[in-house]
């Protein structure tokens, strides 16, 4: 997903992957995401396949922590000190993307939560308190480079759009 | 998107269907202002 070759525009494959039942996918945003990808203890039960993009990307997590935070599904990249008034969620090479933005947006003194998502299937199964917490109560920004086919639905709401 | 991609480097197709820092601003800034309308419809 992202730069490709002359022959190839998957801009139809996460959707289409995403539709197929007990199949991971997984979208990396960076090198620490990809290691921790292979460490989710869910692998081994179903199969994964891994979306990465063919462009070099920025590493927006220098740290690789005691905590997998792939294994969630979603987590929050960027939280604001005194809360959001938008939550930008993004997957892939998208996420540094979506951190820039939230730095545009901080200028215009709008409060940017972005939410790393590496993979839909995972955070489905995230107790409905933590999905809440990452997701957040305000208007939900969607940030990724396919067709806008499935996924919507269970990120955004009546008054959120994607881009 | 809604359509097929197209073939270049990801820095011209990035900008070409609009996935940038800049229109994701945008886009937010668009949401919050409708999301803060009164509603239309009872």
């Amino acid at each position: 997903m992202g730069e490709d070759g002359p022959t190839h525009q998957p801009v139809e494959h996460l959707a289409s992957l995403r539709a197929i039942p007990n199949l991971l996918v997984f979208r990396p945003g960076d090198a620490v995401e990809t290691a921790e990808h292979g460490l989710c203890a869910t692998i081994g039960s179903h199969p994964s396949v891994l979306c990465l993009s063919r462009q070099a990307l920025p590493a927006f997590r220098e740290v690789n922590g005691e905590t997998n935070l792939v294994a969630f599904g979603a987590y929050v990249v960027v939280e604001p000190e005194d809360g959001r008034d938008v939550t930008l969620i993004a997957t892939g090479s998208e996420v540094s993307i979506a951190i820039e933005a939230a730095k545009l947006l901080a200028k215009d003194s709008v409060r940017a939560a972005v939410v790393s998502a590496p993979c839909f299937d995972l955070f489905r199964q995230q107790s409905r308190e933590y999905r809440t917490a990452v997701l957040g109560r305000v208007p939900r920004i969607g940030v990724e480079a396919r067709l806008r086919a499935t996924g919507r639905a269970g990120l955004a709401t009546a008054a959120n759009s994607s881009v | 998107m809604t359509g097929f991609g197209a073939s270049a480097p990801a820095e011209v197709l990035y900008r070409e269907f609009g996935i940038t820092a800049e229109a994701v601003a945008t886009a937010a800034l668009h949401c919050l202002v409708r999301s803060k309308m009164p509603a239309t419809h009872p």
